[in-house]
Formats: structure tokens, C-alpha cells, sequence
């Protein structure tokens, strides 16, 4: 490891392409409007962490594109901009499999609402009617 | 059938029955079917769980004397018929009765159905059509239905490994073990509700019953029409079951030990 490491100094890592900036620059912009979002409580905590994730990911590469070219060539193998659509793709769907999970948790709790509230109307009419009948009867004779 | 006594353990005096309705926009049949109930010769209370109608289906029901649930919007038949289960369970009802507002089910069937549960044979007891559909000359399913209904009922019959005919009516009977169930897990898919019912109750121990019952032919109403509409249907009934089959248990229901 550390013979790789002096073999590729930091520096040969950050090569900048002009791709390579405008990549980089699209990934700090996604993580500000991500940053935003969160900072103006738009975006929960637990949903913001995947978000986060896919923004450092992002930002990572962007810095380091080297790493990218090294991951497509000697670790899987593919074509560097398969690579980093296949990074992209899975985040998206790691998160739309989490709304997917958190929608039918959220359906649950809505049915759940919905047939306690009905409960409670129910008991809510039975209890006026009756105390509206105590009431006439209080006042009767 | 006996009319007029019927024997329970409780004594006829404790004994009293639900009658769940579940009801989308059926104003015009809803005070019919709840007078249809006059007559059930055991002490019953009629529940009406209007699934969010917009039309006058509360204020007739409860003008007919029956109890209404008014869920704030449309959530499907099984949410009517879960919260109907969560008002048999607060209000300590021994069993419960599904009873459609669309003029299907008959008041006259109800006796044989509960004889069931009352003589503790079954959690749950599901009036079959096609059980009586060998003296029937009214009721006919049509083709697609048959062909769905057979191939729910064969694969209901190997989950359960026993013989279900009707494994889509909605005319059943439950006692206490299977009201407090119900108001706990109550399947939720579009119009599957009444077989993953079965399968879930299935699984988890309960015993399921089936008697025959005749039935109003359906006078018009939501209804899986098409040959294709209806295998599609059919199709999306059985992925939900294997779906049920690979979910984990109720871990309320093993640590309770029931039945």
C-alpha cells in the first residue's frame, strides 16, 4: 500500500481535466443546494443523509478523478463514464427505495389516524347525545 | 337452518352480535340492507363504516339506526372493514359479522354462518357461493371470475392445506380471537383484502371455516369486469398472497400465544 501511495502522489491524483472542473463544480453546487436545504429545515436529517452521502461521493471524485479512472480500469473494469453512472444510479435508487419504505410506513400511520379519529367521533356524538338527553331530563321536572 | 333460539355459551341474554358494513357511496341500498337486518333472529347492533362516501351513505345509515364509522377519506375497503374490527374489539363484542351494503348479502344466510363460531369450530367462517352453488340456479359466476376464483381457491388450498372454495367472499363471520386479530393486521390491498385475510389468519393458527350461502346477485357496483381486467385482478391478488407467505410473523401474535 504504501509503495502505491509514493508510486501516486496526492498530486497525479488531482489531475484536472476540463470535464473534470465542470464536474467538480456541479457536485460542490448540488451539495450547497443540499446544504441549503437542510440548513433551512426543508430537508430532514434522516432523509438528508443519503443526499449527503451522494454529494460527498460526488465531491470526492471531483477532486480526484484519478480515483475514478483507477476504479473504472484495475477494479471493475468498465469504461470510467459507466463508472460514474452506475455510482449515480445506485444512490438513486437507494433512495428511492427509502421513499418507497418511508411512503408505506407513512400509509400505515395515515389508516391508523383515520379509523382512530372515526373511532373517536363516533364516541365523541354518542357522548353529546347522551349528555344532551341528561340535560333535558335534568330540566324536566 | 333454526330460526328464532340460538344457543350460545354465554346464554342468548350476552350474547351480541356486530354487524359490520363497509360503504362506499351506497345511499341508495345502504337503509335497505340495514332493514334487511331487522329480522336476524339474534340480539345484533349494525355498524356502517362509510369508506369516506361523499354522498348521503351516513346520514341515511344512521337515520336507520345503525352505528356509522365515518372515515375522513377513501382508504379502501380493508381500512372500512379494520376499523369496523377495532369498534368489535373496544366494544367487547363476542363475534362480528361482513356484511356488504350492496344488497349481495342475505339476512337469511347469517344463522348458518355464525353457527360456526358460536359452536367454537371456527375463528373465522366464510359464507361460499360456490358451495351452494350446486343447488343454485340464481347465482352464476361469469367465466373470468371462475377461472380467477378457482385459481385463488387451488392456491389457498395449498397454503392453508384445506379445502377453500369462495376464497373472495366478503360474507363472514369472526369470533373474539379473530375480531382482535383483525383490528390488529388487516390486509390492505385493493380487493384482495377478503383472501389475505384467509392466509394471514392461516398462518398464524387460526382456524377458518367455510359453509354455503346463497347471495343476491350484485345489482350493478364496483366489480371486476373483463376477462383481462379480471385475470390481471386475479394476478395481483396472488402476488400480494406470496408477498403475505414471506412476510415475517406477528410478533404480537407469538408472544400472545394465540389462538
Amino acid at each position: 500500500m504504501m509503495q502505491s501511495a509514493s508510486a501516486f502522489p496526492l498530486a497525479t491524483w488531482m489531475v484536472f481535466s476540463p470535464q473534470g472542473l465542470v464536474f467538480l463544480a456541479a457536485a460542490l453546487a448540488i451539495t450547497g443546494v443540499i446544504v441549503e436545504l437542510i440548513r433551512r429545515r426543508y430537508l430532514r436529517e434522516s432523509y438528508a443523509m443519503l443526499w449527503l452521502a451522494f454529494a460527498a461521493v460526488m465531491i470526492v471524485l471531483g477532486l480526484f478523478p484519478s480515483l475514478l479512472f483507477y476504479l473504472s480500469d484495475n477494479v471493475l473494469h468498465l469504461y470510467y463514464l459507466t463508472t460514474a453512472g452506475m455510482i449515480c444510479f445506485l444512490f438513486l435508487l437507494a433512495i428511492i427505495l427509502q421513499y418507497s419504505v418511508v411512503l408505506s410506513r407513512r400509509a400505515d400511520e395515515n389508516r391508523h389516524m383515520a379509523q382512530k379519529m372515526a373511532l373517536l367521533e363516533e364516541r365523541l356524538e354518542r357522548l353529546e347525545d347522551s349528555a344532551a338527553a341528561s340535560d333535558q331530563k335534568g330540566k324536566q321536572p | 337452518m333454526t330460526e328464532g333460539a340460538i344457543q350460545t355459551s354465554a346464554g342468548p341474554d350476552h350474547f351480541r352480535l356486530l354487524v359490520i358494513i363497509p360503504a362506499y357511496n351506497e345511499a341508495s341500498a345502504i337503509a335497505q340492507t340495514i332493514r334487511s337486518l331487522d329480522s336476524l333472529p339474534v340480539a345484533h347492533d349494525v355498524l356502517v363504516v362509510s369508506d369516506g362516501s361523499t354522498d348521503a351513505t351516513s346520514a341515511i345509515a344512521r337515520q336507520a339506526g345503525a352505528v356509522v364509522l365515518d372515515l375522513p377519506c377513501n382508504m379502501g375497503v380493508g381500512a372500512a372493514m379494520q376499523a369496523g374490527y377495532q369498534y368489535a374489539f373496544r366494544h367487547d363484542y363476542p363475534a362480528a359479522i361482513q356484511f356488504d351494503g350492496d344488497g349481495q348479502h342475505r339476512a337469511d344466510q347469517v344463522p348458518a354462518l355464525l353457527a360456526p363460531v358460536l359452536a367454537d369450530q371456527a375463528d373465522l367462517v366464510v359464507g361460499s357461493r360456490a358451495l351452494a352453488a350446486i343447488q343454485q340456479e340464481d347465482y352464476r359466476f361469469s367465466l373470468d371470475r371462475r377461472v380467477g376464483s378457482r385459481l385463488l381457491a387451488g392456491l389457498l388450498c395449498v397454503l392453508l392445506k384445506r379445502r377453500i372454495t369462495d376464497p373472495t367472499s366478503g360474507f363472514r363471520a369472526s369470533n373474539r380471537r379473530a375480531i382482535s386479530f383483525f383490528s390488529r393486521h388487516y390486509p390492505q390491498a385493493w380487493l384482495g383484502d377478503t383472501v389475505e385475510a384467509m392466509v394471514e389468519l392461516g398462518r398464524h393458527g387460526y382456524r377458518i371455516a367455510e359453509v354455503p350461502t346463497r347471495m343476491a346477485p350484485r345489482q350493478g357496483g364496483r366489480s371486476a369486469a373483463g376477462t383481462i381486467k379480471g385475470f390481471m385482478h386475479t394476478l395481483r391478488i396472488i402476488v400480494a398472497v406470496l408477498i403475505d407467505c414471506i412476510e415475517r410473523k406477528f410478533d404480537d401474535e407469538i408472544s400472545r400465544g394465540e389462538p
